[in-house]
């Protein structure tokens, strides 16, 4: 069997060094919103025209959505959302917020003040005391 | 003919894996892309390279990204851009998601390909090769690694 041989281009250097990693992320985010596109097409069973069709648009245009450079509007967004049933935009983003301030009021209503107390005060001596406290309180 | 298959190490990736040919003088043909065009497509070039790390290191190498029918049916010619409407053209092959091989290529400046004869005779070479590595693979002379993302075997077209 042949050793694989592997080349270190220098020019190719020069050209990642000048990349960004915001700039690398954003092409990230675009090739990866693409992938996932074009993933959800094909688990419909969808080829590109068909594609094309459900969204009142040319083959060409759709070419341009996965190409991984394009630049979405939120309602093109949502439209193919809908027409896929995938969700691309997240929008539980207050949902979550909201749950995760519950249990953090759960939590300091649960410890007794000095407890309280002492890890808003950051002292980890009780750190693992105000964890036995909170789970003594829940289970009764 | 004679070349070899070469692993750009920059492009190396979990996703997918970047190979380039080097010629018998020594010429490698995707640095010779990069030096013939760096001085005016540096734009172009880096926009270019970003996509190929984030096809090496996230999604691998998909086949809408590139620009298909660049060679005949089935020979896996097909030819990457910074952007879709771009007249900028790099001639690969491509091996499903998981291995492509990056050729040479330029600015379409002609309705048709057959009227360049810079991107014709690149086209031309990329469609050569193809046909040469078919070869071997079916001879069993070259294989792809367990994990899809290497060729292994003679990599070595001097013969």
């Amino acid at each position: 069997m042949t050793k694989q041989r592997t080349y270190q281009s220098k020019l190719l250097d020069q050209i990642i060094d000048s990349i960004s990693p915001e700039e690398q992320q954003k092409t990230d985010k675009k090739m990866i919103l693409a992938a996932k596109i074009a993933n959800a097409i094909k688990v419909k069973g969808l080829n590109k025209s068909e594609f094309a069709e459900l969204m009142g648009k040319h083959p060409s245009e759709i070419s341009k959505w996965l190409s991984g450079t394009h630049n979405f509007t939120v309602d093109t967004l949502m439209t193919i959302e809908a027409g896929l049933g995938i969700s691309i935009i997240a929008t539980d983003y207050f949902k979550i917020n909201e749950e995760y301030q519950s249990v953090q009021i759960r939590i300091q209503n649960a410890l007794s003040p000095s407890l309280k107390n002492s890890i808003v005060n950051k002292d980890s001596r009780y750190d693992k005391d105000a964890q036995k406290d909170y789970r003594y309180r829940l289970t009764g | 003919m004679k070349f070899s298959l070469i692993k750009i190490e920059q492009f190396s990736g979990e996703r997918s894996t970047f190979y380039t040919i080097q010629l018998e003088d020594g010429v490698v043909l995707f640095d010779e892309f990069l030096e013939e065009n760096s001085k005016i497509y540096e734009k172009e070039l880096k926009n270019i390279t970003q996509r190929i790390r984030s096809m090496a290191n996230q999604t691998g190498a998909q086949e809408h990204f590139f620009r298909q029918k660049e060679g005949k049916p089935g020979d896996g010619v097909c030819a990457l851009y910074d952007q879709p409407k771009s007249k900028l053209r790099l001639y690969c092959i491509r091996y499903g998601n998981a291995i492509v091989i990056l050729g040479g290529g330029g600015r379409k400046t002609t309705r048709t390909l057959q009227e360049d004869p810079k991107l014709d005779k690149e086209n031309k070479l990329m469609r050569e090769l193809s046909q040469k590595i078919t070869v071997r693979v079916k001879a069993g002379e070259i294989d792809f690694s367990v994990d899809e993302l290497e060729f292994i075997g003679n990599l070595e077209f001097y013969d």
